[in-house]
């Protein structure tokens, strides 16, 4: 994240929700991640090379497909250089720059989106409670791309998934809730959320699924960012384990050995770090 | 009526770690225990369906790393927003960098600070941008509300405060 000042995230949020014991080692100790699992490498170099693609588009240029590869060719390099990738069984650094490729060529074989206006737009924003109080810490959104509709703007959410997403899952997206409010609070305008999903099957599809968010709907995600606030405050941090959250979980050693009268000391950290 | 228990389990293993996911499915089997081929069949769709869902569950973890990992640094500094005049633009943040020089002329305003200035904008039904607006005439440039110094939030308080209080008495 590149906001200097003390700040929530998506990821952050959802890391507390998800469980806030790996919240509290790698944002509040901040203990180095050993490895990466290739996934969210694979993810990141595919946002990249699809952030350069809308930036030349954005400018009037045309980008062929070569250069994209090329530039998410380098961002794999640059990723393997700083950690060392975890691939899941069957997987290879080489099949899994194949599906890169296949997903980058997918999403280029679609008409291109128009009326650009940013791409890779950071966002930081005030949070509300429903008491129509700013919290103090702010919000911050990377967003991937925003592009100018009829009666607004549409932030397009880039992901490379494994499975198509449902419509519940964008209705009942935290990501979408910060996303949208992040941009109405900045823009002033109607905001759509649209997901593009690069599906991750044999042969490669785009899915896109929208969804939209209401001005009544970011006080409740500003209740509940006060609520983690308070949590984190009051050091209240625990294991969430099931196979989803401790499979790859780079932190499965410091969590056998948790103990959480240690956590007092060290969470001065906490105003040291900058944390969440 | 038959009841089938079919119990699938995975365990990955890398660098001495081990993953572990099971599945377990209990189902009837409503056709006729004599057609063996129909109960053969019933069971394969079970297993299938185990299969199919350890699968997804397996493939879900993967997935939502990635959706984690979306905030990460990106590896690259991004470009600053398109110039249109007619298109909502945000003010330059601190990812573009002309903040970053700003700031390096003063101290940053704390998040305590803007949550004042946002607070007072809020009496005076200013919103976010509408603020900007008002810092822009304040100081006689374009910026972030985030982005402030310590003395230009200073500076921006005073002057909406005089503006507040003299509301009042501009009769």
């Amino acid at each position: 994240m590149r906001c200097f000042r003390r700040h929530w995230s998506y990821s952050a949020i959802n890391q507390y929700l998800r469980c806030p014991l790996q919240y509290y080692f790698e944002r509040v100790l901040r203990l180095p991640k050993p490895t990466v699992g290739s996934g969210l490498v694979l993810g990141g170099a595919v946002h990249e090379a699809l952030a350069y693609y809308h930036n030349k588009l954005r400018k009037g240029h045309v980008a062929n497909i070569q250069k994209v590869e090329r530039v998410f060719a380098q961002a794999w390099i640059s990723r393997e250089a700083d950690q060392q990738i975890q691939y899941k069984r069957g997987d290879t650094r080489v099949s899994q720059l194949a599906v890169g490729i296949g997903l980058l060529e997918t999403y280029l074989q679609q008409p291109p989106p128009k009326n650009i206006l940013h791409v890779e737009q950071e966002l930081i924003v005030p949070l509300v409670n429903s008491q129509g109080e700013f919290l103090e810490t702010p919000l911050v959104a990377v967003l991937d791309l925003i592009t100018s509709s009829d009666d607004g703007i549409k932030v397009h959410e880039l992901k490379t998934s494994a499975r198509s997403y449902g419509q519940f899952d964008v209705d009942t997206s935290l990501q979408a809730s910060c996303y949208a409010h992040a941009s109405r609070s900045q823009f002033e305008v109607p905001v759509e959320v649209e997901f593009a999903v690069l599906v991750k099957t044999k042969t490669p599809k785009l899915q896109r699924i929208s969804t939209v968010r209401f001005q009544e709907d970011s006080p409740r995600l500003g209740d509940l960012v006060e609520n983690i606030e308070r949590a984190v405050q009051l050091e209240i941090y625990y294991p969430i384990e099931s196979p989803l959250n401790c499979s790859g979980c780079p932190f499965r050693e410091p969590c056998r050995e948790w103990a959480p009268h240690r956590i007092s000391s060290a969470h001065q950290q906490l105003e040291l770090n900058g944390a969440p | 009526m038959l009841k089938v228990n079919v119990g699938l389990s995975r365990k990955l293993t890398h660098n001495y770690n081990s993953h572990g996911f099971s599945i377990n499915l209990e189902g009837e089997i409503c056709t006729d225990r004599n057609d063996a081929e129909a109960v053969v069949d019933r069971i394969q769709e079970l297993y299938d369906l185990s299969e199919e869902a350890l699968q997804r569950q397996i493939e879900r973890y993967e997935s939502d790393s990635a959706i984690a990992s979306r905030d990460e640094p990106p590896a690259t500094p991004t470009m600053p927003p398109a110039k249109q005049d007619s298109s909502p633009t945000p003010k330059a943040t601190s990812g573009n960098g002309a903040p970053h020089n700003r700031i390096a002329g003063g101290e940053p305003a704390t998040n305590k600070q803007i949550q004042f200035l946002l607070t007072l904008a809020k009496r005076m039904k200013l919103t976010k941008p509408k603020l900007e607006k008002r810092i822009e005439q304040i100081l006689g440039q374009s910026i972030d509300v985030y982005d402030l110094t310590k003395r230009d939030a200073g500076i921006v308080l005073d002057s909406l405060t005089d503006k507040q209080e003299a509301k009042p008495n501009g009769r």
